[in-house]
C-alpha cells in the first residue's frame, strides 16, 4: 500500500515536472540558494467576465506545511516567486458586469504543487452569489459531555440568521446534509458535484411563504430535540425555544426520537437513516440549506440519484454503489462543509458554493471538540446595531472554527466538562458584544 | 456363507473350550533387573487373551490360564519391556519378569505427538512432550497436532478448539471469530479419567446482544464447549486426539474427542515456574504410594496473566487444585481397580476500562468459573470368566460457580427509554433521564451428572479374535443458578430490550445413550486385519413431547478397518479406513432459549415542562418463543483412508478425511408481523395537562410491521476435507538428531444449510422496506477456506549433558479464501399484511419496494484471496543440571520469513512477535 502512495506520489511529482519542462521550456533553473520558484497564475474567469473589467484582484498562496500567507496583486508580476512547497492558492476580484453591476470573483485551486520555476497554477473561478437569502450563523455538532466525560449529542442544533437589511421568510426553507464525507473521498460516478450537492437528509420548515417572517438581524433556531437538556444531562442547556426541531418517528424503544410538544417539527422530507437525525457528531459532513421549488412528491420522485464507485480493500476491489438524493446547486442557500484538519480530504460540494471548510478539534475523535460550535464571523456591527456577518463562500474565511456555541454564552452554561460558566456574549465566539 | 458360518462356530466353539479348559496357574514376580527390587503396580498383560493384570506391591501376578503358549509382557515406567513365551501344560508354573530400566528411553523424550496406531486417526501426546512444549494452559498443546503452528497464548479470550479445519476467515484470509459456528468447538469432546467435561449447561453472558467490542463477547463459552485456558497441563500424564471416528464408546460430539489421563503414579514433589511475556506460572504436585500398590497424588497450580503487562486492569488468572486416589484390590475373581478425584478449577477473568483514558468511565467485566468435580472410575478385570473381562463403572460430578458482573457508566448520548414489563401486553415504559451506572449480574450454577457402565470380553482363537464392548451412559446437566440480575430501570446499555431470566426454571438436559462395540482381528499369512463396529444410539430423555426430538433416538454407526500388512523388504505398511456419524445435542441454551421482547412505542410523549410527572411511554410488549421445537442434533458424517508404513525407526502416515455436517446449530433471525396502536401525540396540549395523558383519549391508527428475532436453528454446515502428514524419522546418532515433519493440506467450506432472513435497509417513500418485507435468501453468507503447512521440528538430544532442544521451523505454505457465489435474489419473502411467506417472482421484481429485496454482488466479492508463505523458526530447549533441576527456554518465532505479497494491487507487509520464556522445573 505504502508503495503505490510512493509510486503515485512520484507520479505525481514527475507529472508536474513534465509539464513544467512543457510549459515553461527550458527557462531559469530553480533557485537553489534561496528555495524560491518563480510562479505565474491563470485565473480562468466565468462566462461573461472579461478580464480587462477586473479590479481589486488578489492571489493568496497559502504554504500547506507552514500555513505561511503571501497574498500578491493579480496579475502576477512577471518575477513572482514563492518558496517552493504545496500550496492552497486563493484567487479573489471583483469585476463589473456592466456599468451599475458588479460582482465577486472567487477560486481556489487546492493542494497546488510549486516545487520548479516557472510553475504555472490555473484557478477556475466563479461569480460569488449575493446571498438575499438566510444564512448559516451556526453548527453545534460536537454536543456536550455529560458528568462522567460521556458525549450527550442529543442538544446539537443549527442557527441560520438574516444576514440582509429586510425581512427573509423562513417558509419553506430545507435543512440538508450531504451525503458523502469530508474525510473520505471516493471516486462517486456520475460526478454531479459541478451541478448538485448529494444529500442524505432533508428537513423542511413548512409553512405557505409569508408565515414566518425573520427580521433582518433576526435568527432562527433548528435543534434536534427542542428540551430543556440540562433535565438529563446538568452540563448541557435549553432548546425549548427552539424554533424548529427535526423529529423522527420510530416505535422502536431502543432507538426512538423525542418530540417536544412546545417545538415545532420540520417536515421530513427524507433521512438515510432508520432511526433518528443527528448531526455527524465528529463533524465530516456539509450542512446547508436550500430553497427546493418543486413539491416533496415530485423531488422524491426526480431526483434520486444512484453512484458508484471503487473501494479498493486487500480482499478485491468492490464496485460499490449507493443512492440519495440529488439537490442542484441553484437552488442551495447556504452551505458550510465542516471537516477535521488532520482528516479532510475534499470538499464535499462544489467550490462555486463553499471553498473552504471549518472545523471543531484538532484531530479525529478529539475530545476537546465538544462544547464547541462553528461560527459565521463578525464583519461589522452596522449603525442600527445589526450584526453584519461575513458572507464570502468560503467556510475557511467565514467561520470562527472550534468556538463556543451562542446557546451557551446566552445561558451561561458550563463552557467545558468541570469548568467554569460562559461569561461574555459574542457575536461570532471571538468579537465580544459590548 | 459357509467360511462366515465357520467363523461363529469357531468363536463358540472357542468359548467354550476356555470356559471349561483352564489348565493351570501361571505365577510370578516383576523386579528390577539392577537391584532387584520388586515393581508394584506393573501392568502384566497375557496375549493373545488381552489379558492386563497388576502386580501387587511385591511385584506379584498370578492367573489362570488354559493350555497353550502364552506371551507374557511386563511394561513399566521407566525400563524396557520383558516379553516371555509360557507354554501352558497342566502343572502350575512360575514366570519371574527382570526389567531393565530403560536408560534411553529416560534421557530420550519423544516430545512430539505420536500418531496412535490404533483404530482410528489420534495424536498422542504425552507428559514429556508436554514439558518440554512448556504450555501455559491446554490450548498450546494443539501446536503439534498436524496442520497447526504454534500460537502466542491468548489469554484475554475464550481458547476454543478446532480440530481439522482452517477456521472462519474473513475477507483478508485472517482468522475470525463468529458464534454461527460454534459447533466446530462445541461438538469436540473433552474427557478427563473417563467422565467428560459438561459444559452443557453453560449460561453465562450478557443478555443476547452480541458487540465484539465488549469484553464478553469472547471470554463468552456458551454453546461453545470447554475453554481450554481453564486446563492446566501439569498433572496431565497423555492426551490422546482422536480427529478419526472415535470408538462408539465416545458420543456427544460431532468433531473429535479429546481424551485426557492424568498422573497416577508415585513421582517426587515437582515444582514447575514458568514466566513469558505475559504470564507467570507456578505448580506444584506429588504423587505418593500408600501401602498396597495404592497411590495419591496431589497437585495444584496458579497461573497470572495480563492482556498487555502494561495494563494492570485486564488479566486472567487461573488456579486449580487436584486430589486423586488410585487403588488397586487384587482378589479371587480378578483385580479391582478405582480411580477417584476431586477437583477444583478456578478461572478468573478481568476487565477494566482505564479511566484515565476513557473520561472516567467506568467499564468493568469480571467472570469467575468455579469448578469442583469428583470423578470415579472403577474397573474389574475378572480373570475367571471367558465371555467377560472388563466391567468398567464411571461416575462422575461436577458444580461450578459461575459469576459474571459487568459495571458500567450509561451515559446515553439522548434521551431513551427502558422497557420494564416482563410481561406480555400494554404497559408504560420509562425515559432514561441521564447517566447512570448499571449493574449486571449472571450467576450461573451449572450441575453436570455422569455415569457410564460397560462390560467387554474376548474370545477366539490364535488367528481370530473377537473383541466386544457395550455400555451405557446417562448424562444430566442443569442450571440452578439464581440468572441474569439487574434492574430494568438501569440496563447496562441505553438501547436495552432484553429482560432478565431466572436459570433455576429452566429444564434439564437429560441425555441417555447406549453402545455396541465388536472388534474382530484377523490374523494370518496377509497380516492382521482389525475390524471395529460400533453403534451408539443417543436420545434425550424427559424432553417435553412440543420437540421433535422428544422420543427420538439417533443412531451413530461407526466403522473403521485396520490392516497391518506383512512386510515388504524393509517396509510394513498399514492401511486403514473408517466411515462413522457423530452427533452432538443440543446445550440447553439452544433447547430453552431466552424468551425474546418485542417492545412497539404506542405513546411517545416527553412532556418538557414536567418531564418526570406527565410524560408518558406507552408501549405494546410481546414476548415471543424463542424455542424452535424442530430443532435436531447437529450430526456429522466423516469418512477417512489412511496409509502408513514403517521402516526401522522411521514411520510415517498419511491420512485423508473427509467430514460433511450440515445440521449445526446457530441462532437464525426470524421475523413476524406486530401489530400496535400508533396514537397521536400532536394532538395534546401540554399547557392544559394535570397529569400524564391518557392514550385512551387520544387519536390513532392500527398499525402492523414486520420485526425479528432469533431461534436456535440446526443452520451451520461445516464440510472438512484434508490430508493429513507426519513423518518420524531414527535419530542420526553422530547428530543425536530426528525429524519429526507434519503438516496439512485443509479445505473447509462455512455457510449457513438453511435459508435466511434478512432485512434490507432501504427506505421508500418514507417507509422501511424492512418494516413490510423480509426476503428469505437460499445463501446469505459461505466461504471455501484452504490452507497447507509443514512443521518441520529437529529435536536433539544430549544425553550426556542432560540437554535435549528442539529447533522448529513452521511454514503455512499459503491460506486461500473465497466467498461463496450466491445470486441475491430472494426465493421467497415475508409481507407484513398478511404475515405469510410468498414466491418472490418475476412480478415481485417489478414492485418498487420488493425491488429492493434484490441485492447486488459483483465477481470481486466472489475472488479468491491468497497469502503468501509464513515461515518461523521456534526453539526450545530443556537442560538438566544435577539431579533435582531442570531449566528450560523457548523462543517462538525467533527467526520470520514473511515476504510482502499483493493483493488487489495492494502490498500487504506482515510482522511477527516473538514469544518466549522460561521454566525452571525442581524435581524432590
Amino acid at each position: 500500500m505504502i508503495e503505490n502512495i510512493v509510486i503515485q506520489k512520484y507520479g505525481i511529482i514527475a507529472g508536474a515536472f513534465l509539464s513544467v519542462l512543457s510549459l515553461a521550456g527550458c527557462s531559469e533553473s530553480f533557485d537553489e540558494t534561496t528555495g524560491m520558484c518563480g510562479v505565474s497564475v491563470i485565473a480562468e474567469l466565468p462566462a461573461g467576465v472579461a478580464s480587462t473589467g477586473m479590479t481589486n484582484s488578489t492571489v493568496k498562496f497559502r504554504n500547506v506545511s507552514t500555513g505561511r500567507e503571501t497574498e500578491l496583486a493579480y496579475p502576477l508580476s512577471s518575477d513572482a516567486k514563492v518558496l517552493a512547497g504545496l500550496y492552497d492558492v486563493e484567487f479573489a476580484g471583483e469585476a463589473m458586469l456592466d456599468a451599475t453591476r458588479r460582482v465577486e470573483i472567487r477560486g481556489v485551486a487546492r493542494s497546488a504543487e510549486i516545487m520548479t520555476d516557472g510553475t504555472v497554477v490555473r484557478i477556475a473561478t466563479h461569480c460569488n452569489k449575493a446571498t438575499d437569502d438566510l444564512v448559516i450563523s451556526e453548527i453545534f455538532y460536537t454536543g456536550t459531555q455529560q458528568e462522567s466525560g460521556n458525549n450527550y449529542t442529543g442538544d446539537d442544533y443549527i442557527k441560520l440568521y438574516n444576514n440582509t437589511d429586510h425581512v427573509v421568510y423562513a417558509d419553506g426553507l430545507t435543512l440538508f446534509e450531504s451525503k458523502f464525507m469530508t474525510t473520505q473521498k471516493q471516486n462517486y460516478r456520475p460526478d454531479i458535484m459541478a451541478e448538485a450537492v448529494t444529500v442524505d437528509a432533508l428537513y423542511t420548515i413548512p409553512g405557505t411563504g409569508r408565515e414566518h417572517p425573520v427580521q433582518p438581524g433576526g435568527y432562527v433556531l433548528l435543534a434536534d430535540i427542542g428540551i430543556d437538556h440540562r433535565t438529563i444531562n446538568p452540563n448541557s442547556f435549553s432548546l425549548e425555544h427552539a424554533d424548529w426541531e427535526w423529529y423522527d418517528v420510530s416505535s422502536s424503544p431502543a432507538h426512538m426520537d423525542i418530540d417536544s410538544p412546545q417545538v415545532p417539527n420540520m417536515e421530513k422530507w427524507y433521512c438515510y437513516t432508520q432511526s433518528f437525525f443527528m448531526l455527524h457528531n465528529r463533524g465530516f459532513k456539509a450542512y446547508g440549506i436550500a430553497r427546493i421549488p418543486v413539491n416533496k412528491d415530485e423531488y422524491l420522485r426526480d431526483y434520486r440519484y444512484d453512484y458508484e464507485y471503487e473501494q479498493v480493500t486487500q480482499a478485491g476491489t468492490f464496485p460499490m454503489s449507493g443512492s440519495a438524493y440529488r439537490l442542484p446547486n441553484e437552488w442551495v442557500v447556504d452551505v458550510v462543509n465542516c471537516s477535521v484538519g488532520s482528516e479532510w480530504k475534499w470538499n464535499v460540494t462544489a467550490p462555486v458554493l463553499d471553498m473552504g471548510w471549518t472545523s471543531c478539534g484538532q484531530i479525529d475523535a478529539d475530545k476537546t471538540r465538544f462544547f464547541h460550535a462553528v461560527r459565521r464571523k463578525l464583519l461589522y456591527v452596522n449603525d442600527d446595531g445589526r450584526a453584519v456577518l461575513k458572507d464570502t463562500d468560503n467556510s475557511s474565511e467565514d467561520f470562527n472554527s472550534h468556538v463556543t456555541p451562542s446557546e451557551i454564552e446566552l445561558q451561561q452554561t458550563v463552557t467545558q466538562l468541570g469548568g467554569t460558566t460562559a461569561k461574555t456574549i459574542t457575536y461570532d465566539g471571538i468579537i465580544q458584544k459590548n | 456363507m459357509k467360511r462366515i458360518s465357520k467363523v461363529i462356530l469357531l468363536i463358540i466353539i472357542s468359548g467354550f473350550t476356555y470356559i471349561y479348559g483352564y489348565a493351570a496357574r501361571v505365577s510370578g514376580r516383576v523386579s528390577d533387573a539392577a537391584d532387584g527390587t520388586s515393581l508394584a503396580v506393573c501392568a502384566v498383560k497375557v496375549s493373545p487373551l488381552d489379558k492386563v493384570l497388576t502386580t501387587d506391591i511385591d511385584g506379584h501376578f498370578s492367573i489362570e490360564l488354559p493350555s497353550g503358549s502364552y506371551d507374557i509382557m511386563a511394561t513399566y515406567l521407566g525400563y524396557k519391556p520383558v516379553t516371555v513365551r509360557v507354554e501352558v501344560r497342566a502343572s502350575d508354573c512360575e514366570c519371574n519378569l527382570r526389567l531393565e530400566p530403560n536408560t534411553l528411553a529416560l534421557g530420550e523424550v519423544v516430545v512430539t505427538a505420536k500418531e496412535s496406531d490404533g483404530m482410528t486417526t489420534a495424536s498422542k501426546i504425552d507428559r514429556a512432550a508436554m514439558s518440554h512444549l512448556q504450555p501455559s494452559s491446554f490450548t498450546d498443546l494443539l501446536e503439534l497436532l498436524p496442520g497447526n503452528m504454534s500460537k502466542t497464548p491468548e489469554m484475554g479470550r475464550a481458547n476454543m478448539i478446532s480440530l481439522r479445519e482452517t477456521g472462519n476467515y474473513g475477507a483478508s484470509g485472517s482468522v475470525v471469530d463468529n458464534p454461527d459456528y460454534a459447533i466446530t468447538s462445541l461438538g469436540t469432546l473433552f474427557v478427563v479419567d473417563g467422565a467428560p467435561v459438561g459444559g452443557d449447561a453453560n449460561l453465562q453472558g450478557v443478555g443476547t446482544t452480541s458487540d465484539s467490542s465488549q469484553p464478553d463477547y469472547s471470554r463468552n463459552t456458551t454453546n461453545r464447549g470447554v475453554d481450554m485456558r481453564s486446563i492446566s497441563t501439569d498433572n496431565i500424564e497423555s492426551v490422546e486426539i482422536v480427529r478419526g471416528i472415535p470408538s462408539a464408546e465416545y458420543g456427544n460430539l460431532t468433531s473429535g474427542l479429546v481424551n485426557i489421563r492424568r498422573i497416577r503414579r508415585a513421582t517426587p514433589l515437582t515444582i514447575r515456574f514458568k514466566a513469558d511475556q505475559w504470564s507467570k506460572l507456578i505448580s506444584a504436585g506429588k504423587g505418593i504410594h500408600t501401602g498396597h500398590g495404592h497411590i495419591l497424588n496431589l497437585d495444584a497450580d496458579f497461573m497470572d496473566s495480563k492482556t498487555d503487562p502494561r495494563d494492570p486492569r485486564e488479566g486472567y488468572r487461573r488456579l486449580t487444585g487436584s486430589v486423586r486416589f488410585t487403588g488397586n484390590w487384587m482378589r479371587e475373581w480378578g483385580t479391582a481397580r478405582l480411580n477417584a478425584g476431586a477437583d477444583f478449577t478456578g478461572s478468573f477473568d478481568d476487565s477494566k476500562a482505564d479511566p484515565d483514558l476513557s473520561n472516567g468511565k467506568i467499564d468493568e467485566y469480571r467472570n469467575s468459573y468455579r469448578r469442583y468435580a469428583l470423578t470415579l472410575e472403577n474397573s474389574y478385570v475378572l480373570s475367571n470368566m471367558r465371555w467377560l473381562s472388563n466391567i468398567d463403572i464411571n461416575a462422575s460430578a461436577s458444580v461450578q460457580d459461575d459469576e459474571l458482573a459487568r459495571r458500567r457508566q450509561v451515559a446515553p448520548s439522548r434521551p431513551t427509554a427502558a422497557p420494564t414489563t416482563m410481561e406480555a401486553g400494554v404497559h408504560d415504559g420509562h425515559y432514561i433521564i441521564g447517566e447512570y451506572i448499571a449493574d449486571y449480574k449472571s450467576i450461573g450454577r451449572p450441575v453436570n451428572i455422569y455415569v457410564k457402565a460397560s462390560a467387554s470380553g474376548t474370545a477366539g482363537a490364535s488367528w481370530l479374535k473377537n473383541s466386544y464392548k457395550s455400555g451405557i451412559e446417562w448424562t444430566f446437566a442443569k442450571n440452578y443458578g439464581a440468572g441474569q440480575q439487574y434492574d430494568l430501570m438501569r440496563p447496562i446499555s441505553a438501547t436495552w430490550t432484553s429482560r432478565p431470566r431466572r436459570f433455576a426454571d429452566i429444564p434439564a438436559l437429560n441425555t441417555l445413550a447406549w453402545y455396541v462395540q465388536e472388534l474382530l482381528s484377523i490374523k494370518g499369512k496377509g497380516g492382521a486385519l482389525d475390524i471395529q463396529l460400533g453403534l451408539r444410539g443417543t436420545s434425550l430423555v424427559g424432553l417435553d413431547s412440543k420437540y421433535k426430538m422428544s422420543g427420538k433416538v439417533y443412531l451413530d454407526p461407526r466403522v473403521n478397518v485396520l490392516w497391518h500388512m506383512p512386510r515388504l523388504g524393509k517396509f510394513t505398511p498399514c492401511a486403514g479406513a473408517g466411515w462413522g456419524m457423530t452427533t452432538k445435542m443440543p446445550t440447553i441454551d439452544y433447547l430453552f432459549p431466552q424468551a425474546e421482547y418485542h417492545d412497539i412505542i404506542q405513546l411517545n410523549y416527553y412532556d418538557t415542562a414536567h418531564p418526570a410527572d406527565y410524560s408518558r411511554l406507552n408501549l405494546r410488549t410481546y414476548i415471543e418463543d424463542a424455542a424452535n421445537y424442530s430443532l435436531k442434533p447437529a450430526r456429522n458424517s466423516k469418512w477417512e483412508v489412511r496409509l502408513g508404513a514403517t521402516m526401522g525407526d522411521n514411520r510415517l502416515t498419511v491420512t485423508y478425511f473427509n467430514e460433511r455436517l450440515r445440521s449445526g446449530y446457530r441462532y437464525a433471525s426470524v421475523y413476524s408481523a406486530f401489530e400496535y396502536r400508533d396514537y397521536d401525540e400532536t394532538v395534546i396540549d401540554p399547557t392544559l395537562l394535570t397529569c400524564r395523558p391518557d392514550p385512551a383519549a387520544l387519536p390513532y391508527a392500527e398499525m402492523r410491521e414486520l420485526d425479528g428475532y432469533r431461534r436456535a436453528t440446526n443452520g451451520t454446515r461445516i464440510d472438512k476435507q484434508g490430508l493429513e502428514f507426519t513423518l518420524n524419522t531414527q535419530r542420526w546418532h553422530a547428530l543425536r538428531t530426528a525429524l519429526t515433519v507434519t503438516g496439512a493440506w485443509f479445505r473447509s467450506i462455512y455457510s449457513n444449510s438453511e435459508p435466511v432472513f434478512v432485512a434490507v435497509s432501504d427506505v421508500i417513500e418514507g417507509t422501511a422496506v424492512s418494516k413490510r418485507y423480509i426476503g428469505l435468501y437460499d445463501s446469505d453468507e459461505g466461504r471455501v477456506n484452504e490452507q497447507f503447512n509443514t512443521n518441520f521440528m529437529f529435536d536433539t538430544q544430549i544425553n550426556t549433558l542432560g540437554l535435549v532442544f528442539t529447533t522448529s521451523v513452521q511454514c503455512m505454505w499459503y491460506v486461500k479464501t473465497a466467498a461463496m457465489r450466491r445470486n441475491g435474489v430472494p426465493c421467497k419473502y415475508l409481507d407484513a399484511a398478511d404475515g405469510l411467506l410468498h414466491d418472490y417472482t418475476a412480478e415481485s421484481a417489478d414492485n418498487l419496494m420488493l425491488r429492493t429485496l434484490v441485492r447486488t454482488y459483483n465477481d470481486n466479492q466472489f475472488a479468491t484471496v491468497r497469502t503468501a508463505p509464513e515461515v518461523y523458526l521456534n526453539f526450545k530447549a530443556t537442560k538438566r543440571i544435577g539431579r533435582w533441576l531442570e531449566i528450560s527456554m523457548f523462543v517462538n518465532r525467533l527467526f520470520d520469513w514473511l515476504p510482502e505479497y499483493k493483493v488487489n494491487g495492494m502490498t500487504v507487509r506482515r510482522k511477527a512477535d516473538a514469544y518466549f520464556g522460561m521454566e525452571l522445573n525442581v524435581r524432590i
